[in-house]
């Protein structure tokens, strides 16, 4: 599937506790913030 | 905060993001809750958790799932049965023809002999899917470097999990 550079992305992490969550979640936002993206947010249910 | 869960119980996290904004704001990222159905991709620690979370897939969604069960309280006590893969399979494949399933916590232990690098796994397998647009692995691998332990390992636990889930992915095609 082919994204615009506008289109917004949802991704959900789903686990358990000690898992690993809410680790990967910051990591991706990190991630997006080194690639330039220019809006990003979370949230941890 | 909407709760906290000690181990084993249930977590699960939105990450929204949108590269190039537009110049009216309306139309732009505003909340950090995905609206229900609007997921492009799950990425499941545990299986039965995929289901929990089924509220926000829809036809455009990819599941990438860890095929390692983790049986919750209900299940421990006898009250519940745990669903068969077969079963979870069935029931995602009613939301979207992509389903992925990978064992990430048996590759671990063969490759680090520990589970600490299964996330990591999990991420180079959902990177795999195209479904984290914008991102290139050198920016994981950055931030990697700069924020978690064993760097080393954690980066070859990506590489694993992108050049696995490649195969799984492509014997599906």
């Amino acid at each position: 599937m082919k994204f615009n550079e506008t289109d917004i992305i949802n991704i959900v992490i789903a686990g358990t506790a000690g898992q690993g969550v809410i680790t990967l979640k910051r990591l991706i936002e990190f991630a997006a913030q080194k690639a330039g993206i220019k809006r990003a947010f979370g949230s941890e249910i | 905060m909407h709760g906290l869960a000690q181990r084993e119980g249930a977590i699960s996290s939105h990450t929204r993001y949108q590269k190039e904004i537009f110049e009216d704001d309306r139309k732009n990222l505003q909340s950090p809750l995905i609206c229900y159905g609007d997921a492009d991709l799950y990425i499941c620690f545990e299986p039965v958790e995929a289901l929990r979370r089924g509220i926000f897939a829809s036809n455009k969604t990819t599941f990438v799932i860890n095929t390692r069960t983790i049986p919750p309280i209900l299940i421990t006590a006898n009250l519940e049965e745990y669903p068969s893969l077969e079963k979870i399979k069935e029931i995602l494949k009613g939301y979207s023809d992509e389903v992925f399933f990978m064992n990430a916590t048996e590759l671990s232990l063969k490759k680090f002999n520990s589970n600490k690098q299964v996330n990591i796994i999990m991420l180079g397998f959902a990177i795999a899917t195209g479904k984290i647009p914008f991102i290139e692995i050198e920016h994981y691998e950055e931030v990697i470097k700069e924020w978690l332990r064993d760097p080393e390992d954690n980066i070859q636990a990506l590489q694993i999990g992108l050049e696995e889930g490649i195969k799984i992915i492509n014997k599906k095609e």
